[in-house]
């Protein structure tokens, strides 16, 4: 199963309301309300075993995002082949 | 005692007394004949008392010029007027060089009251004159250039009473006159109260303040911009008197630096807006292509037309990361130091091989860890991509080869790198002009993008340096050859 989240604020919340939990989230960096950064340290604390893979436009947001919790960070625009090994690569060690 | 022995002895005292006394005594009857010249007359003068006594002193001494206003004053003098200053007075010395003294002239009467001598007691003041002369020109001197120099200076009071100003201060604030401007106290002109009171702690802090910037009100109301140079002064005792220093009008330079600093911003606001938006842009377009790509039922010129797009989505993005790059190269604070050549290297050519997941790269290298030790910064991997990008996206071949030989020059100082690709290679005209593109602004930047120009600026940051030749010489279109000198750095 897929879902969206609008904002950081609403992917939060979501997260914290879904049973079972997503295996993988894919988390935009600049967002309304609340950024990816933040978001992703709040998921990190109500699951610190969740896999969010980071995405971003901005390199410099790399070290921010593995710093807040992030499991893997993607430059974008990034390649369909190399989302979808990255993906299996956290799913895979884990 | 008899009265002869009393006055005998009263003489030699008088005598041992006037030859004691560092002034210069001399005395002269009512001809103005010598009849008394001391020792010190004489280690003035060169003279000896014998060969002065009884001669006039007037024509012995006194040049041409000054006797008749001396004639005068000693007529004065032997009707028994006493004089009401002192004269200074030239004397000729026994050698011809006139030397100034300053008398006090008294004369002595007998019982019917004539004067029948004149006793005068002085000073030697040529010295002192010449000294206080030479003070005055200088004095003289700085005040001509305190008066002309085009930046505005001024001595205030620890308080802030504004002491002295020359022309140019009281021209920058704009007051008719110096007068006018000692009215008024130093913090008066500060737009701002907040800076009078840094500026007076930094003053009584460190005494002394270089480049201090405030904006001062004029008279008219205007606003300028100053920089400030003031030291404290302190008086004999150790106590700061006074505040002197400079002030100059930067108003232009800071509005150059304020629409300077409000252009960088902008410019800044453009990079991370196209690098954020665009390639979010880059990043639906990317991935729209590739959906429609993954349909197997898709025709194969369609499938190769999309492919051409997707490699265009990823030249956009790659522009887009070395516009970025550029700009961090302005910001970042240049720090080198001597890094071993290989770890950045072959990160630079995982990238490139990430870069082109449609071709086969197959790069051979003598460049090994810990064989080469080069002084640069965290832009070294970015010089390496962009060469080796460039190498491979110019081969149109699937089968990308490239060489890169590394080799030390211990007499220059550099190591040389080499790289070497197999594709279209660069004409003659070209060789210079790829490495320029950002620079020649009128052109813009065309087809292959701005790698290779970032290459050249991080080269500059380094100074090291690149060039382009042909592969095989004379023959342009066997490949090209990139040369790359970077300083050489000790092994660390």
């Amino acid at each position: 199963m897929v879902g969206s989240a609008f904002d950081g604020d609403e992917a939060v919340k979501l997260f914290g309301a879904l049973n079972p939990r997503p295996d993988v989230l894919l988390m935009d960096y600049r967002m309304p309300i609340k950024d990816g950064v933040t978001a992703t340290k709040e998921i990190r604390v109500i699951d610190p075993a969740s896999k969010i893979i980071f995405l971003s436009a901005d390199e410099t947001a790399r070290e921010q995002a593995l710093e807040a919790g992030a499991t893997s960070f993607l430059i974008k625009p990034v390649r369909f082949a190399h989302l979808l090994q990255t993906i299996n690569q956290v799913l895979d060690n884990h | 005692m008899s009265p002869l022995k009393e006055t005998q002895k009263n003489q030699d005292r008088f005598s041992r007394l006037v030859d004691a006394t560092g002034a210069l005594v001399v005395g002269v009857d009512t001809q103005g004949c010598i009849t008394l010249f001391n020792k010190r007359c004489q280690e003035v003068t060169g003279y000896s008392a014998e060969e002065v006594l009884g001669k006039n002193i007037v024509e012995l001494f006194i040049p041409v010029d000054e006797r008749p206003n001396l004639m005068v004053r000693f007529q004065n003098l032997v009707q028994g007027k006493s004089p009401a200053y002192s004269p200074e007075v030239h004397w000729i010395t026994k050698s011809g060089e006139q030397r100034l003294m300053r008398w006090n002239n008294t004369f002595i009467t007998d019982e019917a009251g004539e004067v029948v001598e004149i006793f005068g007691i002085g000073i030697d003041i040529t010295d002192w004159k010449e000294t206080q002369h030479a003070l005055e020109e200088t004095e003289a001197k700085y005040r001509s250039l305190f008066d002309s120099v085009p930046v505005g200076l001024y001595r205030t009071t620890p308080e802030g009473q504004i002491h002295d100003v020359n022309p140019a201060l009281v021209e920058m604030l704009g007051f008719e006159s110096k007068a006018e401007l000692l009215k008024h106290k130093a913090s008066e002109f500060y737009v701002h109260a907040e800076a009078r009171k840094q500026f007076e702690a930094l003053i009584i802090e460190a005494e002394v303040v270089r480049g201090f910037e405030a904006q001062f009100q004029r008279r008219d109301g205007e606003i300028i911009w100053i920089e400030l140079n003031t030291r404290a002064i302190r008086d004999k005792n150790g106590d700061i008197y006074c505040y002197e220093g400079s002030l100059e009008d930067i108003t232009k330079r800071k509005e150059a630096e304020i629409k300077l600093l409000a252009a960088h911003q902008r410019s800044e606001f453009l990079v991370d807006l196209m690098a954020h938006d665009l390639n979010n842009i880059n990043q639906g377009i990317m991935m729209t292509l590739e959906l429609i790509e993954s349909d197997e039922q898709l025709p194969k010129h369609l499938r190769e037309g999309l492919e051409a797009s997707l490699n265009q989505v990823e030249r956009s993005a790659e522009l887009i990361a070395n516009v970025k790059r550029f700009q961090s190269l302005e910001t970042e604070p240049r720090r080198l130091s001597t890094r071993d050549l290989s770890p950045p290297f072959h990160a630079a050519v995982r990238a490139v091989e990430r870069a082109f997941p449609n071709k086969q790269i197959f790069l051979s290298t003598n460049i090994q860890d810990q064989t080469y030790w080069v002084y640069s910064d965290g832009f070294l991997t970015e010089l390496f991509f962009n060469i080796l990008h460039n190498a491979a996206k110019m081969d149109r071949n699937p089968m990308v080869k490239i060489e890169v030989q590394a080799s030390e020059n211990t007499t220059n100082d550099f190591v040389k790198v080499e790289v070497q690709d197999q594709g279209p290679g660069v004409p003659d005209s070209e060789k210079n002009r790829i490495f320029n593109r950002y620079l020649n602004g009128a052109e813009g930047v065309r087809g292959s993008g701005i790698g290779l120009t970032l290459v050249q600026r991080i080269l500059q940051r380094y100074g090291g340096q690149i060039w382009v030749e042909d592969r095989v010489a004379g023959d342009h279109t066997q490949g090209a050859n990139f040369v790359v000198l970077l300083p050489r750095g000790e092994r660390g």
